[in-house]
């Protein structure tokens, strides 16, 4: 595959699914620099994959899969920036955030879903955006029993949690 | 709140641009981080190599000008060996560096299995091949004897591949590990 068309398919991807990319992003780095950091590893992992890609699953599942296997490897690696000592990224800043979310209910999800561990964090994205047992069983390399035990911990600790969210305490 | 409507307060976010991307940053950071991984990655190897070769030459030199037997052709060859060695485990990482159909758990197994090798490979290279052939090297130059120069060559050649092997294996190699190995032991557990 030539370049260009590698960049092509990866510019199309990047415009179609960039919102299943800054779920992932907003779950696994929180600061600034982080999500810059998180963002340019994933989208080099995207555009690394293009000639990969063969057909075989949903454009969004190979990228799901992709932005949640950089992500989780991502977050092994030395925490650079939570001192905010980090020097940035020399081409300066990809990613820009646009204001909060309307609804506070997406700011409190996302503060959830950063307790959970980095793989509950992925099966947590997975789920809320509808993915079934097997598909996640696939994508997690997992049984399904396995799967299910997880997310009945993770649904029960979001429900637990939501109530004192509603209450305000 | 109910699940149910956790998902629907999710599903609404689809319609938010929560980023505004800057497209020419990420393809000019693309590009640089392209450069910036695989030279990261072959550096060592290529210093290794570079150094390896320059003592196999040093070797070979000596045992034809100074003909002094067959150790001397068997310590090059040995380190020849070790050259073509490197070479063949870079085609082999290189050829499974862009696999990306993996599950998560694949992903962390062929992770850990790289951490793995790349620790036993430093373990190998300073235990059972450095420390040997600089034993081996130095001792036949403090037998026959030589030049200041190539005593400072050869030591420091020796040395510079030995901290590397140590640095690359204790900082990069080891930690990374044991954090692979706790995510897996958390992907696993019920």
């Amino acid at each position: 595959m030539k370049e260009s068309e590698q960049r092509q398919i990866f510019t199309k991807w990047l415009g179609e699914y960039q919102a299943l990319l800054f779920k992932v992003i907003r779950a696994y780095a929180f600061t600034s620099d982080d999500q810059n950091d998180l963002f340019q590893d994933v989208c080099l992992q995207v555009f690394h994959s293009v000639p990969n890609f063969k057909g075989s699953s949903a454009v969004s599942t190979w990228l799901y899969r992709i932005a949640l296997n950089t992500a989780i490897k991502w977050s092994t690696k030395e925490k650079k920036h939570v001192n905010g000592h980090h020097e940035v990224d020399k081409v300066g800043h990809i990613l820009e955030a646009r204001d909060e979310p309307a609804d506070d209910r997406i700011t409190w999800l996302y503060d959830q879903i950063k307790q959970f561990n980095e793989i509950d964090r992925s099966l947590t994205l997975l789920l809320l955006d509808g993915y079934s047992y097997k598909e996640m069983s696939h994508m997690m390399g997992i049984s399904e029993s396995n799967i299910g035990v997880k997310i009945h911990r993770i649904k029960k600790q979001l429900v637990n949690n939501s109530k004192q969210y509603e209450y305000g305490v | 709140m109910e699940f149910e409507e956790m998902q629907k307060i999710w599903n609404d976010q689809n319609g938010e641009t929560m980023y505004a991307i800057n497209e020419s940053a990420l393809h000019k950071s693309i590009s640089r981080k392209k450069e910036a991984a695989s030279k990261r990655i072959n550096l060592v190897e290529i210093m290794l190599m570079i150094i390896n070769s320059t003592v196999t030459i040093i070797l070979f030199t000596d045992a034809i000008l100074d003909k002094e037997g067959p150790w001397d052709y068997a310590g090059a060859t040995i380190m020849a060996l070790t050259v073509v060695f490197l070479m063949y485990f870079r085609t082999k990482r290189k050829q499974k560096e862009n696999t990306f159909d993996r599950s998560m758990m694949g992903e962390l197994d062929h992770a850990i299995s790289s951490s793995d090798s790349m620790i036993r490979i430093a373990t190998i290279m300073i235990y059972y091949y450095l420390i040997p052939i600089g034993i081996f090297t130095l001792g036949k130059m403090l037998y026959f004897g030589a030049d200041i120069e190539k005593w400072l060559l050869m030591i420091g050649m020796f040395g510079l591949a030995f901290i590397l092997v140590r640095w690359e294996r204790k900082v990069m190699h080891i930690p990374r590990k044991r954090n692979l190995m706790a995510l897996k032991r958390r992907l696993m557990e019920e």
